[in-house]
This record gives structure tokens, C-alpha cells and sequence, in this order.
């Protein structure tokens, strides 16, 4: 017995040695700019407390994510706004979507440099923040512009979240959106307590901004937000990674149930309810949507086909184009390869032809 | 509850902490509770399958044991096999017949319109019925006496450790575990913990890490030459430490519990022919073909011809055993064919351990291994045909995502695990050490266990078999 436990003391005091020279070696390479991508490995399982509060000490750098994709910000803010806005014939296309949809308008509009693109993004946008955006949006939309919603299949699990922080912790971009549910056939929403980035530095906020999330997004997992001081350690940020990776893979197969949340039922009313409102404004819809390379994804194209062949809803399906379950179709980074993003361009520059000539 | 999930975990501490509080035949009946609750947590339903199958195998054991008619004592022998081979074929083959059938006829221009049935197959089925069948067989054979206590013998079947994937243990060696006192020892304690950690990093940090790799280009309409074969090497690697990796838990969990389980694996891709690998792989199955089919049907002393149909008609076997499918079937062959090629090649010699000659034979015959894998691992003949041709015909540039980096870490010390058990001649080549380095293996391990587990996890591969 002495001789386990001496080894199981030993071994203790040697995890404990080797982590904190983990710590100080990543401390090094940080500050010297080297070793990036195993620095952002370890990053990785800083809890979602922790990694706000990293990007909190460098509000007003660029591309800070603390600042990101707040709603006020995306359909005011500059972020994209291409082409040809001098001529007064030219298209205009008003997109609500993410990185995957503004590649493919960007290669759109190198290909059409007549057009003009106003792009309203968020990383990894869910169809909630999207259709939220688009709704905010609508008065600053003139009639006759082309506005393109994308839903993303890898995103629809944050149907069921306020924010990203709660479904993609890795990445916890602060901004919020509001949770849609189709409820006998009407959209019902629960709109976030937090909706500003003032909000969120806000102490007032933050007992009742907690709650919300536990209590009314299905993605928050505890582990995720818990004991930011085990932040310190390299090795319990890894355990935590590892805990929270495998809990989030659980909780995103279990919203995709239609009896856990009804995604299907509330992308269709999302779907007609944006080509019913663009049409009253006397705009085209168009619905993009982009399947993502995993395959336990929902298949969007299946979902919501019969909706918009019924409402004679104009879309580009990626799947339709390009074989999403061959990995050579993909960056590393998960996007499409910019050749796929060309040929998605050219068929949506068909797809505007086609409708725009349709009396 | 999976080896690599902490509820796993936490129940065997609960059945650890239980466990050493009782005497030994209480320990003994508190296993099998254990081991029918652990089993009950895959699917309570077929808890009475097992429960049949070893009430069917201990009263036949004992009517063998205690008759003299050598008729008798056959015909007993055939109504075991005819439950246990029966019970495998309706949960496990019946479909698979029936739709080869369906499609013979339809090859021969008769429609057909066979019944299927919605049968889901119990986990671990193919284990305990092949353990079952060793101990009548055993007793057959007058090489084994059966045991009297029929608990004892409950749990020589469901034992948890091993239930659901191996490794296949014989009477001969478990139940003296079983029916003895065993001596519980922080030494065997702590190797036990050992084999628990080396397995979840095989499991958790290797074969969970370069899955999806594997998957997607098994999954891709349109792989590169390059791709095929980085999938073939990297699948090699998966199924080794996914099956290994549960071996040497199940084996470490046994042992902190004071029981030794047979060996499964003794570093399989160091071998430099089909034979040595074959002695170094799922050894449980493969020395269980060899006594129980190989033997049966004659084995080497009925001839030379006779001797390469015996081989293949096991291999074929022992592949279909792998799973109700024709590429198992392929898979079976082809290990028979090298077998067999084997036999009747000139054999040379390879020079020392380690030596240049030895380790090109490692790589050479790695090759050859890791395309059996690719029958294994296809979905159709279709699919293994045109991955056959890419490998001959096709481009080399590599489109598949390499796994993430962790994994390869981890695959570098397993390799050198490998090597010095290879080198030791054990498993356990570290026990000699001091506390302080045994200590640093130990903690370097955790942390890479933790390092590695930030990758999805996966079902054990061969739980489906």
C-alpha cells in the first residue's frame, strides 16, 4: 500500500510540475508570437467566463469578438458594402447570413460587378439571428432589392440558444438574437435580457442574464461556465474542453429531435414569413441554403423543400451543386473551397437572371 | 456505458468500493449483479438471452460431464451447439441469409419476396456465445470439469469486464479466478489503473481522434490515390487501439479486481507475416478458431490440400463472425488466401530484433494487412473495387483532413509503449521501475489522455460484432 501511494503522491506532484510548465511554456510562446495554433488549442477550454474576460481587456482592438455581430452593429455598421452603388439601376442584395453565404457574394459580385451587396453577417450565424436580422432590417430595405436569407445546417442547432456563447462555447461570441418556436403555426419568440454589448458589461444585467440562459436556452451546459479560476491550468482547461465537447455533442443531437425542439416546423414559418413580408415589400426572396460538411447535420434542403416549391419560393441549395459529404469540396478550415464558392456564385447570378425576367 | 464515458467510471468505483468490502463468494454474486446491470444498461431485454443461453450451457455441461455414453454425450454436445450457433444465427445472420438468398433467386430470374425481420442484434452476443460454446466443448473433451455452482458459472459468462468485446476467455483459465479466493494487491491495483489510462488514450486520444478522417474518406464519392491509402493506414491504426485499447481496459479493470484475463494483443503490426500477426492479434478469437473449427475440421494432418481448405474455410469463418456481411466474408478470405500463399511460400530468414531486414518486413507487410482493412472497412464490393483501383490507377494528391494533432502525439507513444513491451516480452515492462519513473509514465500519460480527449468520442468498433 505505501508503495501506491507514494507512486499516486509522486504522481500528483508530477502533473501538477508539468502543468505548470505547460503554463509558463504556452506564456512564452504567447508572448513571442510562436506556436499559435497549439496556444489556441489550449484556449480552447477556457471557460466561456474566462474567454469574455480575455477579449474584455482588449475592447477596441480590431476584430475584438466581444464587440462582434451585436445586433445595433450588424445593420448599421459598415461591414460589407460592395459594387456598383453609384449607378441608381443597379440590383441591390440585402444578405442576412454568415461567412459562408458573404464568400459566395463575393463571388458573386466579381463576377457581376453591376450589383450591389449590403451584407448584414454574424460568425456561424444561427437561422434565429438571421431571420431577427432580416426582420430589423426590413425598413431600411427599398422595394425591388433582392434579400437573400442562409440558413446554415451546422448553425441550426443554436436555434434553440440566445447566444452563441451557449452552443458554440469554443467560440462564445457574446452577441445575442431571440429563440423562434412555431407554436400553431405562428412564430413565438423569447427575445434575450441582454441585447447590447453595454448590456453585457452591465453588472446589473448579469444575475438575470444568467438565469435566462440557464433556464431558457436548451444549449447551456454548466461545465462550460463553471470555476474560471481552473482557467490557470492548462490541463483542467483541457479536461474541461474535453467534458464540455462531449456534453455539446449530446445536447445538439438531442435538440435535433423534433419531440426537443420543433427545427423543422419553425425554419418553414421562418421561410414563409421572410418571402411573405419581402413580397409585400415588393422584393425577391431568395433562400440559400448552405449544408455544412457534417453529416449529422439536418438536411435542409429535405426540410424545407416541399415549403417553398408550395410558395413558389425562389433558392440555391448547395447540396444540389456540390456533394457535401466529399471532403475535398472543403477548406480545412470547414468552408467551401473557393472554386465551389464560384460555382454557388454563378448559379445564384442565374437564379437572379431567371426571377428578375419573370413577369 | 462505454469504457470511455465517466459514467463507466463512476460504476466501477461504486462496484470497486462494494466489492472489497464482501467475502469472496459474496464478491462472486455481487459481480454477477454488477455485470447484469452493466449489461442491462445497453438493453435490459436481452439480459434473458444471456441468462438462457447460460442456463443451456451449464445443465449441458453437467449432463456431458456426468454421462458415459459416448452417443449421448455427442448428441448433448449437438443441442449445445444448436442453441448457442441458433441463437447467433437468428439475432445475428438471419437477414443477412435471407436477403443472399432473395438475391440469388433474383440473379436467377425468379422473383422473390422472403420475410425480413426487424431484429436488433444484442451487444456482445457474438463474445459470450463463442465463451459458452468453449466450455461445453471443454467438458466434451474431458479437458475441462464443470463447475457445480451454477452462479460461479453465471458469471464465468456475464462477467463485465469482458461481456460485450473480449476478450473470449476459456473456462479452463477464468473459472479457477472465479471459484478461488483472489488476493486483491495495491501492485495489481495499480497495473490494473496502468492498462485502464494506456487503453482510454488508444481509445480516447488515437481511434476517437482519426475516426472522422477514416470516415469522411470512406464516406468521399471521389478519393485520391493518397487518400485511400492514408485512410487504409490510418483505419489500421483505429481498430488496433479501438479494440486493443477496450482489451486493456477491460483487462486492467479485471485485474484491479483481482482476476487475470488472457492477452488479446501482442503488438500485431510488428509481425512480418500472416502467420506471426495471426499470433498477435485478437488472439482470444484466433486461438478459439484454432481449437475449437481448425482443429474440428482436421487441420493439418489430413494433407497438404486438406490443410489449405481447413485454414480458409476458418478464416472465412472467422470473418463472417466479425459481422453479417459479405465484405467480412471477403475480409476472411483474404486472410485465409495469405495464410495459405504463406504455407507454401520459401520462407527467409529476416535477421535480428530490429534489425534493417526485420523492420522493411514490418512495413512491407503492414501493406498488406492495411489493405485487408479496406475489405473490412467498405460499405459494398463496389465500393472496394473502386478504391482498389484508385489505389492503382488514380492521382496522389491528398484532399482528406489529416486527423488533429494530438492524435499523432499519441500514436508516438504508443508506438514506443509497443516497442518496449515488445522488447520486455510483456505488457507490463514497466513494473520494475522506481516509484519516481513509474510516477512520471503516469502523469505524462494522464496529461495526454487529457490532451487527447478533446476529440469526439466514439462507440467501440467492435461492440457491433
Amino acid at each position: 500500500m505505501a508503495r501506491f501511494l507514494k507512486t499516486l503522491a509522486l504522481t500528483i506532484l508530477l502533473l501538477a510540475g508539468l502543468d505548470l510548465s505547460v503554463a509558463g511554456a504556452l506564456r512564452v510562446a504567447e508572448s513571442r508570437g510562436m506556436l499559435t495554433s497549439l496556444v489556441r488549442f489550449f484556449e480552447y477550454g477556457r471557460s466561456v467566463p474566462g474567454k469574455h474576460a480575455v477579449w474584455q481587456n482588449t475592447l477596441g482592438s480590431v476584430d475584438n469578438p466581444m464587440e462582434a455581430s451585436w445586433i445595433d452593429g450588424v445593420l448599421t455598421g459598415p461591414l460589407f458594402y460592395e459594387g456598383a452603388t453609384d449607378d441608381p439601376s443597379a440590383l441591390t442584395i440585402r444578405s442576412y447570413g454568415m461567412s459562408f453565404s458573404a464568400n459566395i457574394f463575393r463571388a458573386a459580385v466579381k463576377m457581376d460587378p453591376s450589383l450591389t451587396w449590403d451584407a448584414h453577417v454574424a460568425p456561424a450565424a444561427s437561422p434565429n439571428f438571421v431571420y431577427y436580422a432580416n426582420q430589423l432590417d426590413r425598413p431600411n430595405r427599398d422595394a425591388g432589392d433582392i434579400v437573400v436569407l442562409s440558413f446554415l445546417s451546422s448553425s441550426v442547432p443554436g436555434m434553440a440558444s440566445l447566444s452563441n456563447r451557449t452552443w458554440n462555447p469554443e467560440q462564445p461570441m457574446p452577441f445575442t438574437y431571440p429563440i423562434y418556436r412555431a407554436v400553431n403555426g405562428q412564430l413565438q419568440s423569447t427575445q434575450p435580457i441582454v441585447t447590447s454589448l453595454e448590456d453585457e458589461l452591465n453588472p446589473a444585467f448579469r444575475e438575470s442574464w444568467n438565469r435566462q440562459l440557464r433556464t431558457e436556452d436548451a444549449n447551456y451546459l454548466p461545465i462550460a461556465f463553471a470555476w474560471p479560476a481552473l482557467d490557470r491550468s492548462p490541463f483542467f482547461r483541457l479536461i474541461r474542453r474535453a467534458f464540455t465537447s462531449r456534453q455539446q455533442t449530446k445536447a445538439k443531437q438531442a435538440i435535433l429531435k423534433p419531440e426537443a425542439f420543433p427545427i423543422a416546423e419553425t425554419l418553414q414559418l421562418m421561410a414563409l414569413k421572410f418571402a411573405q413580408d419581402a413580397r409585400k415589400d415588393g422584393q425577391l426572396p431568395i433562400l440559400f441554403l448552405i449544408q455544412g460538411r457534417d453529416p449529422g447535420d439536418v438536411q435542409l434542403l429535405e426540410l424545407l423543400k416541399p415549403v417553398l416549391d408550395a410558395n413558389n419560393i425562389a433558392y440555391l441549395a448547395t447540396v444540389e451543386l456540390v456533394d457535401p459529404t466529399n471532403p475535398a469540396n472543403f477548406r480545412s478550415d470547414g468552408h467551401y473551397q473557393f472554386i465551389k464558392d464560384d460555382i454557388f456564385a454563378e448559379a445564384f447570378l442565374d437564379l437572379i437572371k431567371d426571377w428578375t425576367r419573370t413577369p | 456505458m462505454l469504457f470511455n464515458e465517466l459514467q463507466y467510471w463512476v460504476f466501477f468505483a461504486l462496484v470497486m468500493t462494494g466489492y472489497v468490502l464482501l467475502p469472496h463468494k459474496a464478491q462472486n454474486r455481487f459481480l454477477l449483479v454488477a455485470s447484469y446491470v452493466f449489461y442491462g444498461f445497453w438493453d435490459w431485454r436481452f439480459l434473458g438471452l444471456i441468462m438462457f443461453s447460460t442456463v443451456v450451457d451449464y445443465v449441458i455441461g453437467q449432463k456431458i460431464h456426468h454421462e458415459t455414453a459416448e452417443t449421448r454425450r455427442k448428441r448433448l454436445l449437438w443441442i449445445s451447439l444448436g442453441v448457442n450457433l441458433g441463437l447467433l444465427g437468428v439475432f445475428k445472420y438471419f437477414n443477412f441469409f435471407i436477403d443472399t438468398f432473395a438475391a440469388v433467386l433474383t440473379q436467377a430470374g425468379v422473383s422473390a419476396n422472403l420475410p425480413a425481420l426487424s431484429i436488433i442484434l444484442p451487444v456482445g452476443i457474438s463474445f459470450y456465445t463463442f465463451q459458452t460454446l468453449s466450455y461445453t466443448i471443454d467438458i466434451y473433451r474431458r479437458e475441462l470439469k464443470p463447475t457445480d455452482d451454477f452462479l460461479d458459472y453465471a458469471l464465468f459468462v456475464a462477467f463485465f469486464p469482458q461481456l460485450v468485446a473480449g476478450p473470449i476467455e476459456r473456462a479452463k483459465n477464468l473459472l479457477p479466478n472465479i471459484i478461488a479466493p483472489r488476493k486483491l494487491t495495491w501492485a495489481a491495483f495499480e497495473r490494473g489503473l496502468g492498462l485502464c489510462l494506456i487503453g482510454l488514450i488508444k481509445k480516447v486520444a488515437i481511434a476517437d481522434a482519426i475516426a472522422p478522417t477514416v470516415d469522411s474518406v470512406f464516406a468521399s464519392p471521389d478519393p485520391t490515390r493518397a487518400d485511400v491509402i492514408l485512410a487504409c493506414w490510418l483505419f489500421a491504426i483505429q481498430i488496433y487501439c479501438d479494440f486493443s485499447g477496450y482489451t486493456d481496459i477491460a483487462r486492467g479493470t479485471a485485474k484491479a479486481l483481482g482476476f487475470r484475463l488472457m492477452r488479446n494483443f501482442a503488438q500485431p503490426y510488428f509481425a512480418i507475416n500472416p502467420r506471426e500477426f495471426w499470433q498477435r492479434w485478437h488472439i482470444s478469437l484466433s486461438t478459439w478458431l484454432r481449437d475449437y473449427l481448425y482443429f474440428s475440421l482436421g487441420g493439418s494432418r489430413k494433407g497438404r490440400a486438406r490443410t489449405h481448405i481447413n485454414l480458409i474455410t476458418t478464416m472465412l469463418l472467422g470473418g463472417l463472425w466479425h459481422g453479417a456481411a459479405w465484405n467480412f466474408v471477403l475480409w476472411g478470405a483474404y486472410q485465409g488466401g495469405i495464410l495459405s500463399l504463406y504455407r507454401v511460400l520459401p520462407k527467409w530468414s529476416l535477421g535480428s530484433w530490429f534489425g534493417l531486414k526485420r523492420l522493411i518486413g514490418i512495413a512491407l507487410f503492414f501493406q498488406i494487412t492495411s489493405y485487408g482493412w479496406l475489405l473490412f472497412r467498405a460499405d459494398s464490393f463496389v465500393q472496394i473495387r473502386d478504391f482498389t483501383n484508385r489505389l492503382l490507377f488514380d492521382s496522389n494528391a491528398l484532399t482528406a483532413q489529416l486527423p488533429p494533432f494530438p492524435a499523432f502525439v499519441a500514436i508516438l507513444i504508443v508506438l514506443i509503449w509497443d516497442i518496449l513491451s515488445e522488447r520486455a516480452g510483456r505488457g507490463h515492462f514497466y513494473a520494475s521501475w522506481p516509484n519516481a519513473a513509474r510516477a512520471f509514465v503516469y502523469a505524462g500519460l494522464i496529461y495526454l489522455l487529457a490532451f487527447g480527449g478533446t476529440v469526439s468520442t466514439q462507440s467501440f468498433i467492435y461492440f457491433q460484432f
